[in-house]
């Protein structure tokens, strides 16, 4: 804290002209923020379109890739409202905008809070992502930590992602079979991760409900039962709609279910964590 | 091996995308401290990077060697942009592939994952773009603990991949026991091990106990 007292003589001046507020929502904060959120939707437009016409010249029937778009947009509709809520944690330091920003490129969940609490330990601010950011040269500092620590994949990716492309798709070309299984076995990995997390995973004691408890469980076996039943219902019915609409509706039933255990179950159960 | 015309497109205008992203990204703390007239000094800066780079490095590289044989070249290029991939770009890209009964190693698959995860980048930018330029005053109330809708934010992710275990379960269930078994065993000694961590020990454990038991013939090639 020592170290860098410019960081809070500025604070405290700047606190008492009473404007303090004011650079992390400006309009030039939120003009920023849109630039980059257009730059993204450009980039993804770009790909879809791409993806579109080479899906039209392989045979893919359009019904497929719209199920692919619909499927995909309504999966993301909770993981989105759960970014937001991210950003909301890390409003109270940096207010809404830098953090829209961050969560919008590159960011996740899992990094933007770790980094945002490092800058704030290197500039001095004890109480973490509770304090507020009331000076420029520190709003400035989480700026830049928060952005350059998120860069490796993108500088990586340039030089190695055709090399890895062409590896293996070397692989798979010897042995297709074989290579499909190992694409599954690499997705069930990727599944068994999560799902251990949710039966025994010890969460951030900060954030509430993080640990495996009794809504992790009952959330994962809540959605693996709808979307079991809703599949053996449409391998007789055989609805094209729901072969993209099986995954978001059980999401949406489970998390509903959720939210209906909390009012029923008391406080202490509900909240319950196994490993504390 | 020769990557098709497509493929070959898709690696030119990936790296061209993820260029003009480095410049955009970095253009956000440039344009602010510009805006604000304070550069902070180099030290600071790090100082706070030393202990987020040391995690997030190695699993930087983890992740692009992960994600490309899973999602595809021009999903893994938009993914990486867009960020989230994990609890994101990546669960809806599975979706796809096992809804539609494709492999990522086709043609087919390698667009349509790709429509996935660009579809997936649009609604959350959106999303998230409309809570917080319209629904800010309200937003603290429906994501504060108290409120009937916070359990379920709490439980994204389980609820998620409920739903995506069940085709892999139908198909594959028996590389789901001493894989779950194994890692809750982890997690039971180390539990507050990073997810990126646990996903990477998961790939590896799967993919080494898959090759044996299909040497083993316990398991056949799909």
């Amino acid at each position: 804290m020592k170290e860098f007292p410019l960081c809070y003589s500025e604070a405290s001046k700047t606190r008492e002209e009473g404007v303090f507020v004011d650079f992390k929502s400006s309009g030039f904060l939120y003009a920023l923020g849109g630039l980059v959120v257009l730059f993204v939707i450009l980039e993804s437009v770009f790909f879809m379109v791409r993806a579109w016409k080479h899906g039209k010249e392989i045979g893919l029937s359009t019904e497929k890739m719209r199920g692919a778009i619909t499927q995909s947009g309504l999966f993301s509709i909770a993981p989105a409202i759960s970014i937001v809520a991210t950003v909301l944690t890390l409003s109270g330091a940096l207010g809404l905008v830098l953090p829209w920003i961050r969560l919008s490129v590159i960011g996740s969940i899992t990094y933007e809070v770790p980094a945002a609490e490092s800058a704030l330990e290197a500039l001095g601010y004890s109480g973490g992502l509770a304090t507020e950011v009331t000076s420029k040269m520190g709003f400035s500092t989480v700026a830049w930590v928060m952005t350059v620590g998120s860069l490796t994949p993108l500088v990586l990716i340039p030089f190695l992602l055709k090399r890895i492309h062409l590896s293996v798709g070397k692989v798979a070309q010897k042995n297709r079979g074989w290579a499909n299984l190992m694409a599954s076995a690499a997705f069930i990995g990727l599944i068994c991760a999560f799902v251990s997390r949710a039966i025994v995973g010890q969460g951030d004691s900060a954030i509430l409900g993080d640990g495996a408890g009794i809504l992790s469980i009952s959330a994962l076996l809540v959605s693996l039962l709808v979307m079991f039943l809703l599949t053996k219902w449409n391998s007789r019915k055989h609805y094209a709609w729901l072969d993209s609409m099986a995954m978001p509706i059980s999401m949406f039933v489970s998390l509903g279910v959720i939210m209906l255990l909390a009012q029923v179950l008391p406080p202490d159960l509900t909240w319950l964590e196994f490993r504390g | 091996m020769e990557l098709t015309k497509f493929d070959q497109k898709t690696h030119v205008y990936g790296r061209i995308w993820t260029v003009l992203a480095l410049l955009v990204i970095l253009s956000v703390p440039t344009a602010i401290s510009i805006h604000l007239q304070v550069f902070p000094p180099i030290k600071v800066v790090l100082a706070g990077l030393a202990p987020v780079l040391m995690l997030y490095v190695p699993t930087g590289f983890v992740e692009v060697a992960l994600y490309v044989p899973m999602i595809g070249p021009g999903a893994t290029y938009l993914a990486f942009v867009t960020g989230n991939i994990n609890n994101l770009k990546m669960p809806c890209s599975i979706a796809t592939l096992s809804t539609n009964k494709v492999s990522i190693q086709s043609e087919e698959g390698e667009v349509l994952s790709t429509l996935a995860v660009g579809a997936s980048s649009i609604v959350t930018m959106f999303i998230i773009a409309v809570f917080v330029l319209l629904f800010t005053p309200v937003l603290p109330y429906i994501t504060a603990v108290g409120s009937p809708f916070a359990p379920a934010f709490t439980q994204v992710v389980p609820a998620l991949f409920g739903a995506l275990m069940v085709p892999y379960l139908r198909d594959q269930w028996k590389l789901f026991p001493i894989r779950l078994l194994l890692l809750c065993l982890l997690l039971l000694f180390f539990g507050r091990i990073q997810i990126g961590v646990l996903i990477f020990i998961g790939v590896a454990l799967a993919l080494l106990s898959t090759h044996l038991l299909y040497k083993t013939g316990v398991v056949e090639a799909a």
